[in-house]
């Protein structure tokens, strides 16, 4: 009797108890409480398990990027310190490096704190191509240090595993910082390639990067002399072009007799780079459905943005091969 | 080593075979393994990393959860059972028995940590993840780990009841897995209190960080393979040093 007079007391004191502990959680939920832990015990906590940990945490925080705070001050710190837990649980999750600098940058608008982030990103995992060209963009973007992106640019350059769009990147910010001949050698050196992928896409950004000198010089006469050239021979000037890549730049450019500027060259490899995409695009669709795409499915399911062809032209596509035919050829 | 070692090893890897508790705490591993995949579909790219995260770490306490719940009853009973009195009026030394049943253990532990890594491999297989070399060495790592807790939970069964020993086992690896942790807060972090005892601890006690490869598998780190069989060898030093001691127990033990 008395044990059931105790278990009934207790059950009704829990059921009593409900009542504030609901008013203390509804608070808690209103601050939208986060525990942010200290890295070092962490660790200890983790009992080995430093990965599943580090991946719990960071599941928690992915929803918190971009949620609504009422109080934006708890938002940064809970976030600050869950990245810099996380990124010390496993120096190695590139991803957490990679989407907390777009939050700092993004969504906190702080410089600092993403370039804190990535260079600590960088420090550990020094291999990490995807890191360090996230810190250059970084660093040229919102600090506007062209040394230092170029360092980690360079770096990617170097390895095996660079992409086109990186080396793009790294050739612009040389050509911008007046390191023409630098940015040009570099896509020359892979026009003796084995790989005929490799010297395709090494012509049509060298191309780029003459054009872009092309435009740079272009563009410093008009500010110095007040009016556009007459002719390209007027931007041969050691004031706009280096002598050693004059002729070369000047070459990729025609000035036709109505004053417009047109790249031949690099119209025709950005053609060629289209056919090859298009040709291997092609090629797959071939096997998954054994049958040559149309045209029409091109545009539509490829997402190769096709050139636009002169008047009284077309486009024709043909067992994979693109071509610019003559109209009602 | 006599037949009747591994007779014993045997009955031992037998009667655990039967026992209903390794079936639930197999299962609950396998569970863990097959959700880790939802884990996955909540992550932003690294979806396989998690897998083999959360998928590791449920083998890791497989291990663990085996060694507690089968390797720290099974010396208590055969106490209670009386059976250990009836096999050891035989031509049997109490060492003997121990080494018997440990090796019954370990077999044990093995089987189900080697079918709860194909059951991980497999999975991850289907979901369009690549067998990697590396997960060996975490696998390797779990079968040294598992090792050296089977010594630890039959010593805690010679030395109390199964509840103690269990819980013994239990304390044992979060020592023997902080270590590290708190060899590294007085290395890298502030003065700590007692930092002295922490570095002290860290050279002579087990460390079951030697042998977890769980973290290197699953992220870029490479995986060191003689740092992997250095940690074996010391984890098997430290597994016989629990044996003896589990020996000499046993051999003051009234049955």
């Amino acid at each position: 009797m008395i044990r059931l007079l105790i278990a009934l007391v207790c059950i009704g004191g829990a059921v009593a108890l409900r009542g504030p502990l609901a008013k203390a959680n509804a608070l808690r939920r209103a601050h939208q409480f986060r525990y942010t832990p200290d890295p070092g015990l962490v660790k200890l906590a983790s009992c080995g398990h430093r990965s599943s940990l580090a991946d719990l945490l960071w599941l928690q925080a992915i929803p918190d990027l971009s949620a609504q705070f009422a109080d934006l001050e708890h938002k940064e710190r809970w976030l600050a310190g869950v990245l810099d837990v996380v990124t010390d649980l496993e120096p190695t999750f590139v991803t957490v490096y990679a989407y907390g600098s777009a939050y700092f940058d993004l969504i906190k608008g702080s410089p600092d704190s993403t370039i804190a982030l990535l260079e600590k990103g960088v420090d550990r995992n020094p291999e990490s191509i995807q890191l360090r060209v996230k810190l250059a963009m970084a660093l040229m973007t919102l600090r506007g240090d062209r040394a230092a992106a170029l360092e980690h640019l360079e770096w990617v350059m170097n390895s095996p595993d660079c992409d086109s769009f990186t080396a793009g990147y790294c050739s612009s910010i040389l050509v911008d910082d007046r390191q023409d001949l630098v940015a040009l050698e570099y896509w020359k050196e892979y026009l003796d390639s084995a790989n005929e992928q490799v010297v395709g896409v090494a012509k049509l950004y060298l191309e780029r990067t003459r054009q872009g000198i092309f435009m740079r010089a272009w563009e410093e006469f008009q500010r110095v002399e007040g009016r556009r050239p007459f002719s390209l021979e007027e931007l041969r000037d050691d004031r706009f072009l280096s002598p050693a890549i004059t002729d070369e730049v000047l070459a990729c450019a025609i000035l036709t007799d109505d004053g417009r500027l047109q790249f031949p060259r690099l119209v025709e490899e950005e053609f060629l780079r289209v056919q090859q995409r298009t040709k291997d695009w092609c090629e797959a669709y071939h096997v998954e459905h054994g049958e040559w795409p149309t045209l029409y499915q091109l545009r539509e399911e490829s997402k190769i943005p096709l050139p636009r062809v002169p008047e009284g032209f077309e486009l024709r596509l043909e067992n994979g091969q693109l071509e610019v035919v003559t109209e009602g050829s | 080593m006599r037949d009747c070692v591994f007779a014993i090893a045997g009955s031992t890897y037998r009667e655990a075979v039967r026992d209903r508790v390794l079936w639930v705490v197999f299962v609950f591993a396998a569970g863990l393994v097959l959700f880790s995949r939802v884990l996955g579909w909540l992550s932003v790219e690294d979806d396989l990393k998690m897998l083999q995260d959360f998928s590791l770490s449920g083998l890791n306490m497989l291990g663990l959860s085996l060694a507690m719940l089968v390797g720290a009853f099974s010396l208590a009973r055969e106490v209670e059972r009386r059976t250990a009195t009836t096999i050891l009026t035989r031509d049997i030394s109490r060492g003997e028995f121990i080494l018997g049943k440990y090796l019954g253990l370990v077999g044990v532990f093995w089987s189900c940590l080697i079918a709860g890594f194909v059951v991980m491999m497999t999975w991850q297989i289907l979901w369009g993840g690549g067998f990697a070399v590396k997960a060996l060495a975490a696998l390797l790592g779990l079968l040294c780990e598992s090792l050296l807790l089977g010594a630890v939970a039959l010593f805690f069964g010679a030395l109390t009841n199964a509840i103690l020993a269990a819980v013994g086992t239990v304390v044992f690896y979060l020592m023997a897995h902080s270590l590290e942790a708190l060899y590294e807060l007085t290395i890298y972090g502030d003065e700590v209190r007692g930092a002295w005892f922490y570095k002290m601890a860290y050279k002579v006690l087990p460390n079951l960080e030697d042998v977890n490869f769980i973290n290197a598998t699953a992220s870029e780190l490479p995986v060191r393979w003689d740092h992997l069989g250095m940690g074996a060898l010391g984890v098997l030093c430290w597994s016989i040093v629990f044996l003896l001691g589990a020996s000499a127990l046993f051999r003051r033990r009234e049955l």
